[in-house]
């Protein structure tokens, strides 16, 4: 069976849900919208995406620790393929962004001039010549145009406290709306030029999204990977194949569970060698058998600085009904009862103390599973 | 209302044993110790979870044992400043931090968290030679900005000092102690009462506490001799005591460049006398073993000879006095609790909210209060000042019933279970005939670290500006920095 793995960079949830070609592809696949990512920006979301492990262990854990991903430790997505026989394939938008380690080749896209679509599609007749000659290959898509947008028209014109930016919330949501639009016409155009090649039918298409973004919820934080609240914590998963059950799981996932979901249906064993990874296969979710997991995140806010910091400084921990934040930044944590403040407008920490206690236990465990 | 925030005098005496500081049979005369033990909360069972100064006071600062709070820097242990520390926090709250510390130690970071405001002293000089002096100046000077935090780490009781330094002469009389170690623990306490004259203890929060114990405090005049002989002894093979600070002073005075040839060469002859140190211990432990002595005389004379530390007692257990402001007078309590707890009390002390992202620690306060509290696990650990020494073999558990410990990889490996409660020696190893207990105990180990790994990580020099810039072009590519 080969892979092919689509990362759509920066979309929503609440807009994936809503997707026109999303939904056909949702309706046919197992699929995961409460994704819990590791880090809400890419990098160290897909570091730990490649590993099924939590940036705190895998190095990975800010904008600046792509160099020192513990290859030696964790064994990545590509590399378990390339280990079976697979011929590994990327293209990527930045080469920060994925542990390398694995790819057979491994492209960076001009996501300012290239046609993400055209590009992809010959990428794909490429694979396709591959197959033919009886090579299974794995496919890695990188769609950065949501990023590209944002950065053009966000993160280049506002900064994190600008009036302007939070008191549009309006303008900013059609923006986000027309770049998502553009995304899901990618996706559409993607999904036909598969099955026209009739790659579907032997062919795991796993398809997600990495974090989400702010449309001016909060102040403080006019894109990603700032806070550790929802709209960009929540990201998706969906598995797709002519075997797999369409199903839709609400229950909270984490974004560390998709490795040993693939390796699994691609019956491909984890390797013994390496350290042991936290994330946990899903393939008993899409069979009906849910089990809680609770989803640990960071990130880096920057504060008053132009630059992301090096080490995280919000962490949160969340469970399918609580979300814990810690600010280590200013020593300050927040406690939200997400399943009726899904905003996460109230915070609870001095109110509800023995879940604030629970909660704080929790994340000291995952931590100190060094 | 807000409390008023009260200056905060930090009392760190290295290598203060917990029994030479409260016990009544103790032989030393400390009225200035006695009278903060008299006007303040004492609580004699206070684990350090390291039996070595770089460690425990990295621990003691981030509220994290020493597999997270420190790092490896090539053949050093530092500070992890990765994480959040207790000094860091106080300074966000207001207060002014500064510190006097032994400049054997120097190496470890602490000017990460004190800034330029942290003094570095001789290791061989002690209290009574110039620091106290000095020390007294900056209290009764009065130019602190208020509120304060003052750090001072005072060394008169390391070995070094203790048995290499002229002794204070009005000390050496038999009523000050009976033995060096009591005397220099005498001769500090006049020293402790001078900086105490110079306070405000109105409003004023004291802690003295130690970084771990010492057998040092255990000796009789004849093991002293002993101990004497074999420093000596070692010394001539090996300058072993000097090590660390010549490495400091090494590392920091040489030109990048010529480090590793230097490195290769001193590696060379350090070897060479490492060998001849061996060969010298090995013989004398093989003469220990044939003596008529219980496991604990053995195991003294053997730390007399060498240091075998594994992770016994008197070498964890320290003092741990509150006193002065916002804390109650003479109470004393008898609860087992950690080095890693002393700051989150502080904190909880004055009303300053924090978090720890990695915290294992716990405040004090509702024991000072007289509330219930639950039963607090030491984790205990004999990893060393310097990478690869030879006592970093052993980590454990201490409840206040049994202690524990094993290799610090291999789980049954060199296990050890002592029943505390029955004996206090740790001469009778239970392991194997409490296998359950064993098993417990791992598993409590195993709660605080699941993946076994107790080692400090690695840290890469990130100095590479290089590779900083080229990481920085990419992030503006995409529109982060």
């Amino acid at each position: 069976m080969n892979l092919i793995f689509i990362t759509m960079d920066g979309a929503r949830v609440d807009h994936i849900i809503k997707g026109k070609n999303y939904q056909k592809l949702i309706q046919k696949s197992a699929f995961f919208p409460t994704t819990i990512t590791y880090a809400p920006f890419t990098i160290a979301a897909m570091h730990a995406v490649f590993s099924g492990v939590y940036g705190f262990k895998n190095g990975v854990n800010s904008y600046w620790s792509s160099t020192k991903f513990k290859k030696e430790l964790y064994k990545t997505l590509p590399k378990y393929l390339k280990d079976v026989g697979y011929t590994t394939y990327g293209d990527s938008i930045n080469k920060l962004i994925l542990p390398p380690d694995g790819f057979d080749e491994l492209k960076i896209h001009d996501e300012l001039h290239d046609n993400l679509t055209e590009r992809h599609k010959l990428l794909l007749d490429k694979m396709e010549e591959k197959n033919k000659d009886g090579k299974k290959f794995f496919l890695y898509l990188h769609y950065s145009s949501i990023h590209t947008g944002i950065m053009r028209e966000v993160l280049k014109k506002y900064d994190n406290f600008s009036d302007e930016y939070f008191s549009s919330v309006h303008k900013n949501s059609d923006f986000y709306d027309s770049l998502f639009d553009e995304a899901d016409e990618y996706l559409g155009e993607i999904i036909n030029h598969i099955n026209k090649l009739g790659l579907n039918e032997d062919t795991l298409l796993v398809v997600i999204s990495d974090h989400g973004i702010s449309i001016g919820e909060k102040f403080g934080e006019r894109a990603y990977g700032v806070f550790c609240y929802d709209y960009t914590l929540k990201s998706t998963v969906l598995f797709n194949h002519p075997q797999i059950s369409p199903t839709c799981i609400n229950n909270q996932v984490r974004s560390i569970d998709i490795l040993p979901t693939v390796l699994d249906l691609l019956s491909i064993p984890q390797d013994a060698n390496y350290s042991k990874i936290d994330g946990k296969n899903l393939v008993p979710s899409i069979d009906g058998k849910h089990e809680a997991r609770v989803a640990f995140s960071q990130s880096g806010n920057p504060l008053n600085s132009t630059k992301p910091p090096k080490e995280p400084n919000v962490y949160a921990v969340r469970t399918n009904e609580w979300k814990y934040i810690r600010n280590i930044h200013d020593s300050s944590e927040e406690l939200y009862f997400i399943k009726n403040d899904p905003n996460e407008e109230n915070n609870l920490i001095n109110i509800e103390k023995e879940k604030s206690n629970e909660m704080r236990s929790e994340m000291n465990s995952i931590l100190n599973q060094k | 209302m807000p409390k008023e925030k009260p200056n905060i005098l930090f009392l760190l005496i290295d290598s203060l044993n917990s029994k030479n500081c409260f016990e009544n049979d103790k032989t030393s005369i400390t009225p200035n110790i006695d009278s903060l033990i008299k006007n303040g909360v004492c609580f004699d069972q206070t684990i350090s979870c390291a039996s070595t100064t770089v460690p425990s006071i990295c621990s003691m600062f981030t509220g994290t044992y020493p597999f997270n709070s420190i790092v490896v820097e090539e053949t050093l242990y530092k500070l992890n400043t990765q994480i959040q520390n207790f000094i860091q926090i106080l300074e966000r709250d207001g207060y002014s931090v500064s510190g006097f510390i032994p400049d054997v130690i120097k190496h470890i970071d602490l000017e990460h968290i004190f800034h330029s405001k942290l003094e570095t002293f001789d290791s061989f000089s002690t209290t009574y030679d110039i620091l106290g002096e000095k020390i007294v100046n900056v209290l009764e000077r009065k130019k602190m900005k208020h509120p304060w935090f003052l750090y001072l780490h005072l060394y008169d009781l390391h070995g070094t000092a203790t048995f290499y330094k002229n002794k204070p002469d009005n000390f050496q009389d038999t009523k000050f102690g009976k033995n060096q170690y009591d005397k220099m623990i005498s001769a500090l306490d006049i020293w402790i009462g001078k900086f105490l004259q110079h306070v405000d203890m109105d409003n004023t929060l004291i802690i003295l506490t130690a970084d771990h114990g010492s057998d040092v405090s255990t000796y009789d005049l004849e093991l002293e001799k002993k101990h004497n002989y074999y420093i000596k002894i070692r010394d001539s093979a090996h300058q072993n005591n000097l090590a660390v600070k010549t490495g400091v002073k090494f590392s920091s005075k040489i030109p990048k460049i010529l480090i590793p040839l230097k490195k290769k060469i001193s590696t060379k002859i350090k070897d060479t006398k490492k060998n001849k140190e061996e060969e010298i211990i090995q013989s004398e432990f093989e003469k220990i073993k044939g003596e008529n002595l219980s496991p604990y005389e053995k195991r003294r004379l053997e730390n007399c000879i060498h240091v075998t530390t594994q992770c016994f007692d008197d070498r964890y257990k320290i003092p741990l006095i509150f006193s002065g402001k916002f804390i109650p007078s003479n109470l004393k309590i008898h609860k087992q609790v950690r080095n890693i707890d002393i700051f989150p009390t502080i904190l909880e002390l004055l009303d300053i909210p924090f978090t720890n992202p990695y915290i294992e620690s716990k405040s004090l306060l509702p024991l000072i209060k007289g509330e219930r509290m639950d039963d607090l696990t030491a984790y205990v650990d004999s990893i060393g000042n310097t990478v690869g020494q030879r006592t970093d073999n052993v980590v454990g558990i201490r409840t206040s019933d049994f202690k524990y410990f094993r290799d610090r990889k291999k789980t049954e490996y060199n296990t050890h279970l002592f029943n505390l409660k029955i004996d206090a020696l740790e001469e009778n190893n239970l392991s194997e005939k409490y296998s359950d207990i064993t098993k417990k105990m791992e598993k409590m180990l195993l709660e605080i670290n699941p993946n076994n790994d107790f080692y400090p990580d690695s840290v890469q020099n990130s100095t590479d500006k290089e590779e900083e810039e080229r990481i920085n072009e990419q992030l503006r590519k995409m529109g982060y920095t």
